[in-house]
């Protein structure tokens, strides 16, 4: 195979990762000959994978604490297991419910973890835990997953386009978010999938001209005002609307437009607000962005259990199969950190009104992708109310996500005067490859 | 009974003599700069008012309040306008939400906060003793629906290390969580200290009445211990105060912790409580705190003059703190000019920087008021002036999320979009009837006038004579002098300066 020194894709591998990684994207996407490519395919016709997209990782948020033995550890010869059928995946031992087809067939791209463990029960305070792997201090406001994520990404890939941390689902006040991480790092925030995004496109009636020179007005303020107060709070707001000036008229914002997909995709991903929300995640990955959060709310069934996490868990495996198919087929799987969890489990026993109500004490999640081991990890009990073999606390589990991203979890933050270790959970080796 | 009326009649002679030795706004500027170093300069009319109608109110001044103040000519308008602010509804608002911010955790629920905010809002529009805020936190009992001051423990759901915790953050500004579990080299409480102090709360109860219901009581009986392993439980503690003192002979532990938080010498002045609280309503005025951090405060015994002096003043004052805040708003140190600070690091002494980012819901009511929209427009309907209100409020609330985040509106690539391309924003900036650019174009005659009054009513000052030029240039570049000013008013509203306390 013989390819052309000066092939785009050739040049931005060379230039991948460097601090001039950004500089080339630009140029590249803007050189003359930009129309003669098709971007997944080199001049051999062979077909190379996405390049514009950098280490990633996509959350799947199961908001409201999902059933364990309804998604990723059911227990089918218990009474406790209710009436949950299973099917055989690829992986040898793995049983998952029938709701899951697509992603038993897949399950050889999936690491199960049957064996997380927390103390907090509450939701608020539950997806506090999970999502900063830290307990609520109240003098520090510590940085989500996702945040974290981004970080990571951007500091091997440098800096995209489009921001680098994005959340696809409802906003509630007291959510965690990027803590003592940079503002650039704060979840830029997207209701629905389907629902246009506010505030992405200027109004008709304002032209570029007129917006470049609202910037040159304020400019000249902001270097007047940064004199007097800190420079260092001039300086963040005028990153931030640089950045959202530089949105206009980019490639890169059509990866919120969902037409652009066939309706065949959009309908691989599955006709509704959380598959749509998968299909956006990988098309803003491959536009550069850092890191995705998608929401699928429901997962709270006190009552009618069984009947609500057959329609949720058909919804999770559509899109997730989906996702995980599109990401591999443009070479991004290895890029991309998948993680499906939510902020706790629920009750092995069932209640009287057809539900379960929660349950921290044993609890599962699921990696894929980026440095992600196939298999299953941890063990529950036969009657699902205990952990039996390998217990994975919150802190471990997130500073093996961290590593997983490439970022050493004992790094040190400066807070003021004081550091602050990332994580001081213990990253679990089993979990991710060599 | 005779008992009660000789201690209120020594009340009355310890308030007595102390009238004679008020703490005056000149005795707290002398203590102010011996710490900070010297205040030149008080600012000028229109500063002023932004300023402290910011910090108390939670707004900025319109243009009319504003030029109001300025030709203002009587003597002592400063302290009137305190005065008006601090006994305002909006202050009540504002200053009970702030309070509200500091008693939740960050993940208390909807209800929770809201509940909470409300109750904490009347206190402050009752300007009820601290003391008494204090002890009805601490120690009342009930449902939560019968009295909404129980809210604020049930956070904690009956945990006594946790109640201990967050109670020592609150109301004796410091910090146990090392202790909690360790003596720590460096910290200043024992481990023993930590656990001596959580028995107070060690027969505090919880008992749940129902979905979302209640009641927090006190058990008669138990002692306080804690898990030393899965198996052994640790000896039982005594309850005491964190300085020692023992607490263990009321059968009613949080009243008697309450009554001790504003015993000690000079009536409390040197107790960790008042010492607390001005810490914490010196940092809200200026940005920084007096001494060590706002949960982090020294023992007693060392203090500066300045901290002496306002704690005694509180006491004084009955642990009130709309006086407390109207003696630092009096004082030359709160109304100096704003100084050039670019090149002075952050370490260094000095004059505490008066540049900070706004919060969130100053920022939208800043936004309101600077585009005319904080009162209805002639012929507007009440109604719906209010629900046009709210929803601008709950847009530019919902991207500034929390009230507590250190930066400025525009901070993030999302807030920053709605600057540039947001639909109700740049409405409001429009040059159509009934919108300020529109009555400004119409109105008042010249370029000059106009470009004043505009950056008066967005920055409440006057621009400098190199501004009045570079944007009478850009006014005339071209004959689209309707865009040419919504631009102008765009990237005043757009600029950190609007977005910051100063």
């Amino acid at each position: 195979m013989t390819i052309n020194p000066l092939n785009r894709r050739n040049f931005l591998k060379a230039s991948f990762g460097s601090a001039l990684g950004l500089a080339a994207t630009r140029m590249a996407w803007t050189s003359p000959d930009k129309r003669n490519y098709d971007p997944d395919f080199n001049e051999q016709g062979e077909f190379i994978g996405n390049t514009k997209s950098g280490p990633a990782c996509i959350i799947l948020w199961l908001q409201g604490g999902p059933s364990q033995l309804e998604t990723w550890d059911p227990k089918p010869n218990h009474k406790n297991g209710g009436s949950t059928k299973t099917i055989k995946t690829k992986t040898p031992g793995l049983l998952l419910p029938s709701a899951f087809p697509r992603l038993a067939a897949r399950s050889d791209m999936l690491n199960v973890v049957r064996s997380l463990h927390s103390k907090e029960g509450d939701h608020n305070r539950a997806t506090y835990f999970v999502k900063t792997g830290q307990k609520p201090l109240a003098n520090m406001r510590f940085p989500t997953f996702g945040a974290v994520a981004a970080y990571a990404a951007q500091e091997s890939a440098g800096e995209a386009i489009l921001p680098p941390y994005l959340r696809i689902g409802p906003n509630r006040p007291g959510l965690p978010d990027q803590g003592y991480l940079s503002s650039e790092f704060s979840p830029f925030l997207v209701d629905r999938a389907n629902s246009r995004i506010r505030d992405l496109q200027a109004p008709k009636d304002l032209s570029a001209s007129r917006q470049k020179r609202r910037a040159g007005l304020l400019e000249k303020m902001e270097k007047e005002y940064s004199r007097k107060a800190s420079p260092g709070l001039v300086q963040r707001r005028r990153k931030a609307i640089q950045k959202a000036l530089g949105f206009r008229g980019k490639d890169e914002i059509k990866a919120f437009d969902l037409s652009q997909e066939s309706a065949r995709t959009r309908s691989r991903y599955g006709q509704n607000n959380f598959g749509q929300s998968c299909l956006m995640a990988r098309r803003l990955v491959e536009n550069g962005v850092r890191c995705v959060e998608v929401v699928q709310d429901g997962w709270d069934t006190h009552e009618n259990n069984f009947q609500r996490t057959s329609q949720l868990g058909n919804q999770l495996d559509q899109g997730f199969s989906a996702l995980l198919d599109d990401l591999k087929a443009r070479k991004m799987l290895s890029k991309t950190l998948i993680l499906c969890m939510g902020e706790f489990g629920r009750t092995p026993v069932i209640n009287k009104r057809g539900g379960r109500d929660h349950f921290p004490s044993v609890f599962g999640a699921v990696l894929a992708g980026r440095n992600i081991k196939s298999g299953v990890y941890g063990e529950s009990s036969k009657d699902g109310l205990s952990i039996v073999k390998n217990p994975v606390t919150i802190p471990d589990l997130f500073a093996t996500t961290v590593k997983a991203m490439g970022l050493s979890p004992s790094k040190e933050f400066q807070m003021g005067e004081r550091p602050i270790t990332l994580s001081k959970g213990k990253v679990i080796k089993d979990i991710l490859k060599g | 009974m005779l008992c009660k009326l000789i201690k209120s009649l020594a009340l009355i002679l310890i308030l007595g003599q102390s009238a004679g030795a008020e703490v005056t706004p000149g005795d707290i500027d002398k203590a102010f700069q011996e710490q900070f170093g010297e205040v030149k300069d008080r600012c000028d009319d229109r500063a002023f008012l932004r300023r402290m109608t910011l910090d108390i109110e939670g707004r900025i001044p319109n243009l009319e309040e504003a030029r109001a103040f300025v030709t203002d000519r009587s003597s002592g308008k400063r302290l009137k306008a305190i005065k008006r602010a601090l006994q305002s509804e909006s202050s009540a608002r504002f200053l009970g939400q702030r309070f509200a911010e500091r008693l939740l955790e960050k993940n208390a629920n909807a209800a929770i906060r809201k509940l909470l905010t409300n109750w904490s809002a009347q206190s402050s529009a009752k300007n009820r003793s601290f003391k008494d805020i204090a002890a009805d936190l601490i120690s009342k009992e009930g449902k939560a629906g019968d009295d909404f001051s129980t809210l604020f423990l049930l956070q904690y759901r009956g945990n006594a290390p946790d109640t201990a915790t967050a109670v020592a953050r609150q109301f004796l500004g410091v910090s146990l969580d090392c202790a909690r579990c360790h003596d720590h080299p460096f910290a200043d409480w024992k481990q023993s200290q930590f656990h001596e102090f959580a028995a107070n709360f060690g027969r505090l109860r919880v008992r749940r009445l129902g979905q979302q219901q209640f009641e927090l009581y006190e058990s008669p009986i138990g002692d306080y211990r804690f898990k030393l392993n899965k198996a052994k439980l640790s000896k039982p503690f005594k309850p005491k105060a964190i300085d020692g003192t023992d607490l263990s002979a009321s059968p009613k532990r949080r009243k008697a912790l309450a009554k001790w938080l504003t015993a000690g010498p000079k009536d409390g002045a040197e107790s960790y409580f008042a010492r607390a609280q001005v810490n914490r309503v010196f940092e809200e005025l200026f940005g920084v705190p007096l001494i060590g951090a706002i949960t982090d405060i020294n023992a007693p015994g060392n203090d500066p003059q300045l901290l002496k002096l306002l704690a005694k003043a509180f006491v004084e004052s009955d642990f009130r703190l709309r006086e407390l805040r109207q003696l630092l708003l009096q004082t030359k140190s709160y109304q100096r000019k704003a100084e050039l600070a670019a090149t002075k690091d952050k370490d260094s002494e000095g004059l505490p920087t008066l540049h900070r980012p706004l919060r969130a819901d100053q920022i939208a009511a800043a936004f309101l008021t600077a585009t005319g929209r904080d009162k209805p427009a002639p012929g507007e309907l009440k109604f719906l002036h209010i629900a046009m209100k709210r929803s601008l409020t709950k847009e530019l609330q919902d991207l500034a999320g929390d009230n507590t985040k250190e930066q400025a509106f525009g901070s993030s690539t999302r807030q920053a979009l709605r600057l540039i391309n947001g639909e109700a924003f740049n409405g409001l900036i429009k040059a159509r009837p009934g919108r300020i650019l529109h009555s400004l174009l119409k109105e008042v005659p010249s370029h000059r006038r106009r470009l004043r009054e505009l950056c008066e009513r967005v920055l409440m000052r006057l621009p400098t004579n190199t501004e009045l030029s570079r944007w009478l240039a850009f006014i005339k570049a071209g004959p689209d002098t309707k865009e040419r000013y919504e631009d102008l008013y765009w990237a005043l509203l757009a600029s950190t300066e609007f977005a910051c306390q100063r």
